[in-house]
C-alpha cells in the first residue's frame, strides 16, 4: 500500500483514538499526575511537608477509581468485550480494529489489564497505608518515597498492559529503578544498603540479558508487536521449524520476567533484598511486583500458545508447560526448603515468596484457560494473606526495630491482636481452610489433576509429569508446615524473654515515638480488614472464582487478531 | 428457607463457635464468668443434640419394615433419604423439602458444587452425642485451668464445632474443610496448656496429621475428578450443561454425550464406587435404573439415575480413570491412610502418646473420647462405602494392622512407668478392635458376621470415648494431688481416696472389657465377627485382651494398693471432681448392661443397610 497524503476524516479518526486511549489510560495519567503535585507540595513547604504518603494516598485512590469506573462495566458485561468494534479505523494508526488496543495497538486494556491494573493500585494503596500506620518514612524522606513508590507502580500498570516488547521492557524497567532505590531506603542500615546493590546488580544485568532477547525477536521477525510475533512464530513452527534466534530471544526476555517473578534460579536477589528494606517494601515487591510479572507472563503464554485457540500447536503447548512446571515446582521446593533455616522473618517470608511464586506458575503449566484463572485467583488471594502477614512484620519491626525471631519470642502477650491477624495469614499461606489460601491451592490440585486426565489422549507422559507436580504440592505443604509452624511457636508458644521486655521499656521512655501499647487501634482496624478479608474470601469463594474464569477465557489473544489482514508498516 | 431439621443440625454444629466467638468480648478479669459462659455452652450444645436425638429417634421409629418391626424400616435410611432429597432438587421446580428426614442439602461454592450439605443417621449419631457429652464433661475438667482462660475455652469451642462439623458433613469437601478446623485449636491447646514438653508434642501432632489430610485432599480431588454423570438426575446434568455453555461460550459445539459431571457429594461417590465394583468384575450387566420394581430374588442393584442404561455407563467408565483397579487402590490407601493417622494405626501412631503426655487432662479426655473417632468415622463413612472393591482387597491387611496394633499396643503399655503414656498405649490397643471389626468383611450369605463386626466397631469406639476419657480425667486428679505420673511412685490410693479409687476401678474394669461394663460387649461382637473372618487374627485379638487385664490390673496394684509413699495424705476428690466422673462411670455401667437398649437397637438397622450395600456387589 502506498502511503497516501492523510485527509481530514484520517485526522477525525486520529483525533478520536488520541481521546479513547487517554480516556482508558486515564489511571496511569492520575498516578503520573500525582508526582508532580507531590513536587510541588515539597515547593510550597510547611505543612505541606507533612502529608506526602497522603497526598500519594488520594491519587492512587483516584486512580483505582478510575479504573474501577472504567472496568467495572466491561466486566461485568464480559461476554461482549470484543463485540463492539469500531467501523473503518485501519487507515493510518494500525489496525484500530478492537477498540482497547490504545496508543497505536501499544497497550491493550482488555479482562487481564483491567483486573491486573486493580490488583496493582490496591495493593500500592494498602502499602502507603500501611506506611502512614507505621509512619514509617519519616517527614521528609516520605516525598521521595511516595514518588518512588508511585513511579514504580506505574511502571508495572504498564507491564500488565503491554502489547509490544519494547513498551514491556520500558514498563519493566520504570517498575524495577525506583524498587532499586525503595530496597535501599533504610539509610542507617547496612543491609540495606547491601540489599540495593545486589538488586542493582542483578536487576541490570537481567534487564540487558532481556533487551538482548528483544533484539534477537525484533531481528528475526521485524516487529516487536506481540501478535505479529505470535503469527511469525505460528507460521514457523507449523511449518516444522523452529527459529533459532527467536526461540533464544523469547527464552531470555522469560527469563527477566523470571527474575521478576523470583523463580529459581533468579532468587538469588529476593532474600538478601527483602531482609535488607522495609517490610512496608518487601509486601509491595512480594506482591505488586509479582502481580504484574505473573500478567505479562501470561500475555506471553497467550501470544505463543493461546489456550482458547482451536488450532494450537501441541508440541509448543506441552514443552511451554513442562517448562513452566518443572520451574514452579523446583522453585516452590527449594523456596520452602531454605526457608526452613532463617532465623529472621524477612529473610522467611523472601523464601516463602519464593515457594508461592512457584505455586503460581505451577497452574499455568496446564496451557489451559483454567490453570490462568487458578493462577489468577491465586494471585488475588496472596494479595490478601501476605499483605497481612507484610504489615504484621511492619508494625511489629516499628515497636521492636528488629525482625529476627528470636528476639520475638512470645509476642503473643504483648499484641495478641497483631499476632492473632499474623497467624490467621500464616494459616491462609499455609494452606488450611476455612482460609483463602486453602482455597487457592485447592483449586491448583484440581486444576492440575483435571487436565493431567484431559491430556492422557494426546500425550501419555503428560498424565505422570503432572502427577509429579501434584505429589510434589503436598509434599511442598507439609516442608511448609514446618517454618510457618515455627514462626507460630516462637510467636505465642515460646515464653517471652524478660531481658528483653526491661530494654524495649527503656528504649519506649527514650523514644517517644514508640507508643506503650504495642498496637494502635488504626493498625488494629487495618489488620481485622486483611484478615477477615481473609477469612471470608476463604468461605466464600465461588464468585471470585467465577470471574476469574471469564477473564481467562477473554484475555486479548493472537487468535482474534490472526484473522486480520497484516499491518502495514 | 430454613425447615426444622436443617435449623437444628445446623445450631448444633456453630453453636460452640458462636459462644466460643463471644468469649472474646468478655473481659478478662472476671475467669469465673468465662468458665460458666463457656460451661453453659457446652451444655446448651449437648441439650440441643440431645433434642437432635429423641427427634432423630422419633423419624427411626415411624418406618416400619416388611416383618413391622420399627427402626428397620427401609424409608430411615441414609441412603434412601439422601436419594429422595436429590430427586426433590434435581427437578425443574425443586420439589418442597422434608422437614424431618434429616438431610439438608444447599448450595455453598457453585463453581466447584459443593454443598453445604449434612445429614444425621445411626453412624454418626452415636460420636455426634459422645462429643457433646465428653466436651461438657471437659469443661468442667478445666475448672483449674489458670493462664488464657479466655483462648483456652473459646479455641475449646472452635474444636468442638470442628468435630461437629465432620461428623455431620456428607459432601466431602465440607467434611475436609471440618476435618482441618480441629487442626488449628488442637495445636494450640497442647501448645499452650500443656507440660514440658508440649511445643514438640503440638508440632508432632500437627506435621502427622496434616500428612494425613494431605493424603485425604488428593483422594478428595481424585474423587472428583470422576465422573459421574450416570448417577445424577438429568435435570441436575442439564442444569450443568445450560452453566458450561453460559460461562464457556466456546465450547457450546461440545455434544452432551461428551461432556462430564463431577461432584463431592459422598452419596453420588457411593454409587460410582458401587459401579466401579461392578465394573471391575465384569457384572456391569446388574446396574439398574433407580426406583425401579425388582423381585426380590434379583440381583441387579439400582443405583443408575433414571434414563440410563448400563450400556451407556459402560462406555463412560471406559474412559474414566476412577473405574481401573488402580485408581480404586490409590484412592483406598490415601483415605486409609489419612485416617489411620487418626485413629492411629500401628506405624502412623507415634505422635499420640507424646500428645498424651503433653496435653493437659481436659484436652486428653478430648483427644482420646473423640479425636480419636473421627478416623474410625472416616473409614466407616468414606473409605469403605467409596471403594469397596479396594477395601474387600485390602480387607487381610487391615485386619491384620487392626489385630496386630491391638497387641502392639498391650506390649508396649506393659512396659510404661508413665501413667499418660500407658493409656496412650491402650487407647492404640483398643482402637485396634475398631479397624478389626471393620475390615471383618465376609460373603453375601454371612453378612450377619460382618454385621456385628462392625455394630461391634462402633460400640467399642463409644465405650472407649467413655472409658478413656474417664481414665485420663483419674490420671488428672491423680495429678494434681501428687504432681507426677510415675505409676510406681504412687501406692496406696485405696486407702486415702476411697470413693475415688471405687469410681476409677470401675473404669479400669470397663476398659479391660469385664462382663457387666462397657468394654466388654464391643470386643466380644468384633471377636466374634473376625472369627469368622480369619481365626487367626481372631486369636491375636483375644491374646490381647489378656494382655489388657495385665497391664490394667498390674497398674492398678501399684497405683491403688500396697502402702502410701506420699508423706501427707491426699484429699479426696471434690464435687466438681465427682460430678465430672459420676456420669461416665454410669455410662460405662449402662453401656455393658443394656448394650442393646443404649446403642444397638437403633444402630444396628443403619449398620445393616451399610453391610447390605456392601454385600449386594457379591
Amino acid at each position: 500500500m502506498t502511503p497516501t497524503f492523510p485527509t481530514s476524516g484520517d485526522f477525525t479518526i486520529a483525533q478520536d483514538h488520541l481521546y479513547r486511549s487517554l480516556l482508558l489510560f486515564s489511571p496511569e495519567l492520575t498516578l503520573a499526575l500525582t508526582i508532580p503535585i507531590l513536587l510541588i507540595c515539597y515547593f510550597l513547604g510547611g505543612a505541606f511537608r507533612k502529608g506526602y504518603l497522603w497526598v500519594g494516598l488520594m491519587g492512587t485512590l483516584a486512580a483505582l477509581g478510575f479504573a474501577v469506573m472504567d472496568g467495572w462495566p466491561k466486566l461485568e458485561n464480559i461476554q461482549n468485550f470484543y463485540q463492539d468494534r469500531i467501523a473503518g479505523s485501519n487507515v493510518i494508526l494500525g489496525t484500530n480494529v478492537l477498540n482497547n488496543l490504545i496508543f497505536s495497538d501499544m497497550i491493550v486494556i482488555d479482562p487481564l489489564a483491567i483486573i491486573l491494573r486493580w490488583f496493582i493500585l490496591l495493593s500500592l494503596a494498602f502499602i502507603l497505608l500501611l506506611n502512614i500506620l507505621t509512619r514509617f518514612p519519616q517527614k521528609e524522606a516520605s516525598g521521595d518515597y511516595t514518588i518512588l513508590l508511585l513511579g514504580s507502580t506505574l511502571g508495572m500498570m504498564i507491564m500488565a498492559s503491554a502489547n509490544h516488547l519494547l513498551m514491556m521492557f520500558l514498563g519493566m524497567e520504570m517498575a524495577t529503578v525506583p524498587c532499586y532505590m525503595l530496597a535501599a531506603f533504610r539509610r542507617t542500615e547496612r543491609k540495606a544498603g547491601e540489599a540495593g546493590l545486589k538488586y542493582v546488580l542483578f536487576g541490570s544485568a537481567v534487564s540487558g540479558l532481556t533487551l538482548y532477547g528483544i533484539t534477537l525477536v525484533i531481528a528475526q521477525f521485524g516487529s516487536g508487536y506481540l501478535p505479529d510475533i505470535a503469527r511469525a512464530y505460528f507460521f514457523w513452527i507449523n511449518e516444522d521449524k523452529v527459529p533459532m534466534l527467536p526461540s533464544i530471544g523469547l527464552f531470555l526476555i522469560v527469563l527477566g520476567l523470571f527474575f521478576k517473578l523470583s523463580i529459581i534460579p533468579f532468587h538469588f536477589w529476593c532474600p538478601d533484598v527483602f531482609e535488607g528494606c522495609s517490610a512496608e517494601i518487601a509486601g509491595f515487591l512480594s506482591v505488586a511486583s509479582k502481580g504484574a510479572a505473573l500478567g505479562l507472563l501470561i500475555r506471553f503464554l497467550f501470544a505463543l500458545a493461546d489456550p482458547n485457540y482451536t488450532y494450537v500447536n501441541r508440541v509448543l503447548a506441552t514443552t511451554l508447560g513442562i517448562f513452566l512446571g518443572t520451574s514452579g515446582v523446583i522453585t516452590s521446593t527449594f523456596g520452602n526448603l531454605l526457608a526452613l533455616r532463617q532465623t529472621n522473618l524477612q529473610r522467611i517470608f523472601a523464601y516463602s515468596t519464593i515457594a508461592h511464586a512457584g505455586y503460581l506458575l505451577l497452574p499455568l503449566s496446564c496451557i489451559s484457560t483454567e490453570g490462568v484463572a487458578t493462577s489468577l485467583f491465586y494471585l488475588i488471594a496472596y494479595l490478601w494473606m501476605n499483605l497481612g502477614v507484610f504489615a504484621c512484620i511492619a508494625i511489629i519491626f516499628q515497636h521492636q526495630k528488629t525482625a529476627e525471631l528470636a528476639r520475638l519470642k512470645g509476642y503473643f502477650q504483648r499484641a495478641p491482636f497483631l499476632v492473632t491477624a499474623m497467624v490467621i495469614s500464616i494459616l491462609s499461606l499455609l494452606g488450611l481452610p476455612p482460609l483463602i489460601g486453602f482455597a487457592g491451592k485447592f483449586q491448583i490440585f484440581s486444576v492440575l489433576l483435571s487436565s493431567a486426565n484431559q491430556s492422557k489422549s494426546y500425550f501419555p507422559f503428560m498424565q505422570d509429569y503432572l502427577w509429579i507436580l501434584i505429589i510434589f504440592t503436598g509434599i511442598n505443604t507439609l516442608i511448609s508446615a514446618g517454618f510457618y509452624l515455627k514462626i507460630i511457636r516462637i510467636l505465642i508458644l515460646d515464653e517471652s524473654n524478660s531481658a528483653m521486655t526491661n530494654t524495649e521499656k527503656m528504649n519506649s521512655r527514650s523514644n517517644d515515638l514508640i507508643e506503650s501499647s504495642c498496637e494502635t487501634w488504626p493498625q488494629k482496624l487495618y489488620l481485622f480488614i486483611l484478615s477477615s478479608t481473609v477469612l471470608g474470601l476463604g468461605l466464600f469463594w465461588s464468585p471470585l472464582r467465577t470471574q476469574m474464569d471469564q477473564i481467562a477465557q477473554n484475555i486479548q489473544s493472537p487468535s482474534q487478531t490472526l484473522q486480520m489482514a497484516p499491518r502495514s508498516k | 428457607m430454613l425447615v426444622n431439621d436443617s435449623l437444628l443440625m445446623t445450631l448444633v454444629i456453630f453453636l460452640p463457635a458462636l459462644f466460643g466467638i463471644v468469649i472474646f468480648f468478655l473481659p478478662q478479669k472476671f475467669p469465673e464468668v468465662i468458665r460458666w459462659w463457656a460451661l453453659l455452652g457446652a451444655a446448651a450444645t449437648f441439650t440441643l443434640s440431645m433434642c437432635l436425638f429423641i427427634e432423630y429417634y422419633a423419624m427411626m421409629d415411624r418406618y416400619l419394615d416388611d416383618g413391622g418391626r420399627p427402626l428397620y424400616g427401609k424409608g430411615n435410611q441414609l441412603s434412601v433419604r439422601i436419594d429422595e432429597a436429590l430427586r426433590n432438587e434435581g427437578q425443574m421446580v425443586p420439589g418442597p423439602r422434608k422437614s424431618d428426614d434429616w438431610v439438608h442439602r444447599s448450595r455453598w461454592i457453585d463453581r466447584f458444587h459443593i454443598q453445604y450439605s449434612i445429614a444425621l443417621d445411626s453412624l454418626n449419631m452415636p460420636p455426634i452425642i459422645l462429643t457433646t457429652f465428653i466436651m461438657f464433661l471437659a469443661v468442667i475438667a478445666s475448672w483449674n485451668i489458670k493462664s488464657y482462660i479466655k483462648g483456652y475455652f473459646s479455641l475449646l469451642l472452635f474444636l468442638e464445632t470442628g468435630i461437629l462439623g465432620t461428623f455431620m458433613a456428607m459432601d466431602l469437601f465440607l467434611f475436609f474443610v471440618f476435618y482441618e478446623l480441629m487442626l488449628i485449636p488442637m495445636y494450640f491447646l497442647i501448645g499452650l496448656w500443656g507440660s514440658k514438653r508440649r511445643r514438640y508434642a503440638a508440632f508432632k501432632f500437627v506435621i502427622y496429621t496434616l500428612s494425613g489430610s494431605m493424603c485425604i485432599l488428593i483422594a478428595l480431588i481424585i474423587l472428583y475428578n470422576t465422573n459421574v454423570r450416570d448417577f445424577v438426575s438429568k435435570e441436575e446434568f442439564t442444569a450443568e450443561v445450560q452453566r458450561l455453555n453460559a460461562n464457556y461460550p466456546d465450547r457450546r459445539g461440545v455434544p452432551a454425550s461428551e461432556i462430564s459431571f463431577h461432584t463431592f457429594d459422598i452419596r453420588t461417590l457411593q454409587k460410582a464406587g458401587q459401579a466401579a465394583y461392578l465394573f471391575i468384575n465384569n457384572q456391569i450387566d446388574r446396574l439398574e435404573e433407580e426406583n425401579k420394581k425388582l423381585d426380590p430374588e434379583s440381583t441387579k442393584i439400582p443405583i443408575l439415575s433414571p434414563g440410563n442404561s448400563y450400556k451407556s455407563a459402560n462406555q463412560h467408565f471406559k474412559n474414566d480413570l476412577f473405574y481401573s483397579k488402580n485408581t480404586q487402590l490409590i484412592i483406598f490407601l490415601l483415605l486409609f491412610i489419612g485416617f489411620a493417622v487418626k485413629i492411629p494405626l500401628f506405624p502412623l501412631h507415634s505422635w499420640l502418646p507424646d500428645a498424651h503426655v503433653e496435653a493437659p487432662t481436659p484436652i486428653s479426655m478430648i483427644l482420646a473420647g473423640i479425636l480419636l473417632k473421627v478416623g474410625g468415622y472416616g473409614l466407616l463413612r468414606i473409605a469403605f462405602p467409596i471403594c469397596p472393591w479396594a477395601a474387600e482387597q485390602f480387607s487381610g491387611w487391615i485386619g491384620f494392622i487392626g489385630a496386630f496394633g491391638i497387641l502392639y499396643g498391650a506390649f508396649t503399655a506393659l512396659g510404661q512407668s508413665d501413667f499418660k503414656k500407658l493409656l496412650a498405649y491402650s487407647s492404640i490397643s483398643h482402637m485396634g478392635y475398631v479397624v478389626l471389626g471393620l475390615a471383618a468383611i465376609s460373603s453375601k450369605a454371612h453378612s450377619q458376621y460382618w454385621e456385628s463386626g462392625v455394630d461391634g466397631a462402633i460400640f467399642q469406639m463409644i465405650s472407649h470415648g467413655v472409658t478413656s476419657a474417664g481414665l485420663f480425667f483419674v490420671v488428672g486428679v491423680l495429678y494434681d494431688r501428687a504432681h507426677h505420673r510415675e505409676i510406681n511412685q504412687f501406692g496406696g490410693i485405696l486407702n486415702q481416696m476411697p470413693l475415688f479409687s471405687g469410681l476409677s476401678i470401675i473404669l479400669f474394669f470397663a476398659s479391660m472389657g469385664l462382663p457387666g461394663l462397657s468394654g466388654f460387649f464391643g470386643e466380644l461382637l468384633v471377636i466374634l465377627s473376625s472369627w469368622h473372618f480369619s481365626p487367626l487374627l481372631s486369636v491375636l485379638a483375644i491374646i490381647g485382651t489378656i494382655f489388657t487385664a495385665g497391664y490394667l490390673l498390674w497398674t492398678w496394684q501399684r497405683i491403688y494398693l500396697g502402702l502410701p509413699t506420699n508423706p501427707t495424705r491426699y484429699p479426696e476428690i471434690s464435687f466438681r471432681e465427682f460430678l465430672c466422673l459420676i456420669p461416665l462411670v454410669l455410662l460405662a455401667i449402662a453401656l455393658g448392661l443394656f448394650p442393646q437398649f443404649m446403642l444397638l437397637s437403633w444402630v444396628d438397622p443403619h449398620v445393616s443397610a451399610w453391610v447390605h450395600d456392601f454385600t449386594q456387589l457379591k
